[in-house]
């Protein structure tokens, strides 16, 4: 006698494909029964009377926690913006304090001439005419 | 919608009664929809509470009434994922873990409560909660919104924000990995769950 869902093969019965599908079908069935069943164990239920309280006991603490941060946050960057100025005060005071020669290349007069009469005055020496007088005097 | 926009738009504006009468319209629902996605109906009552609160700070951000239902969802499937977070990093007590006396007694309570309709549902929801915890935090959910709390694929799309199409894929690879684990799982297990719900 030979079952129609399997085949003999070396004397081994193996399951076709129409057996496979219906084993998968099976388990998709159980499944979706186990889940159903899972619905059924798990009703909704009425939270306890402290759920309200609870609640809105937490949102108060963590409203607290963000005030809090926010107040050090607040203490906090004050605190750098008056250091910050104070840090300025000494250091202008300082400044004002300090007075020294200006080199003659950092002088506003310096600084202000144009490139080429900065180049002029560097070169004048060089540019001057040669005399006769000179020339005798460097050959001797 | 279990309650009306104008109430929500109260609640919004700070309205503390008006927010108590909206956590008193979801409480329940949310808290069942909870407990059977964490598996753990003594944490449930916590976890909503961190719905709630969400709730309360997120509020402005709402604008239309259409989307309140599968917001609050979303921040239940969030609270949820981070509540399993969490317990997955917690140490849990395992048989192994228990002296000779502990597994003695926890034997003789099981035993006793097999005897009654509320030991077959425990069973029931151990295996569920084995087989779900067999697969990821995502499937586990989604398959539970689906095939547990009956929520539709219109219904999940709003929550996720994913087409229907791509929900219909990763449902269907969310069952087949459950089915993978349920090889052990045993048939008059299931229907003497069903029998018991059936008069």
């Amino acid at each position: 006698m030979t079952r129609p869902d399997a085949s003999l093969k070396n004397g081994i019965m193996e399951p076709n494909t129409a057996m496979l599908q219906k084993s998968a079908q099976e388990n998709e069935g159980r499944l979706d029964d186990l889940l159903a069943a899972y619905r059924m164990a798990c009703p909704d239920t009425e939270p306890g009377a402290a759920f309200m309280p609870a609640i809105w006991a937490r949102i108060e603490e963590r409203e607290k926690a963000e005030r809090e941060s926010t107040n050090w946050f607040g203490r906090f960057a004050k605190t750098l913006v008056t250091a910050a100025v104070a840090a300025s005060a000494i250091l202008a005071m300082l400044l004002s304090s300090f007075s020294y020669d200006v080199p003659a290349h950092q002088s506003v007069e310096f600084l202000n001439r144009t490139f080429v009469e900065a180049l002029r005055a560097d070169q004048m020496a060089a540019l001057e005419p040669l005399h006769v007088d000179r020339i005798a005097e460097m050959e001797q | 919608m279990l309650v009306e926009f104008e109430l929500i738009q109260r609640a919004q504006q700070g309205d503390a009664v008006a927010f108590n009468q909206v956590v008193t319209a979801y409480r329940r629902r949310i808290m069942g929809t909870i407990s059977r996605l964490i598996g753990r109906p003594e944490d449930a009552e916590d976890v909503a509470q961190e719905v709630f609160i969400r709730l309360y700070f997120s509020l402005q951000n709402l604008r239309t009434a259409e989307v309140f239902e599968p917001w609050l969802y979303r921040l239940t499937v969030n609270a949820s994922y981070d509540y399993l977070r969490k317990s997955r990093r917690r140490p849990e007590s395992r048989m192994s873990d228990l002296s000779e006396q502990q597994v003695m007694m926890a034997d003789a309570a099981a035993g006793s409560l097999r005897q009654s309709e509320e030991g077959e549902k425990k069973r029931v929801r151990d295996l569920v909660q084995d087989l779900l915890s067999a697969v990821s935090e995502e499937d586990r959910m989604l398959l539970t919104l689906k095939e547990v709390e009956g929520l539709s694929l219109k219904d999940l799309e709003k929550i996720y924000h994913v087409n229907e199409n791509a929900l219909k894929v990763r449902l269907f690879r969310a069952r087949q990995r459950v089915l993978k684990n349920m090889k052990d799982v045993t048939i008059p297990l299931v229907r003497s769950a069903k029998s018991n719900d059936t008069p």
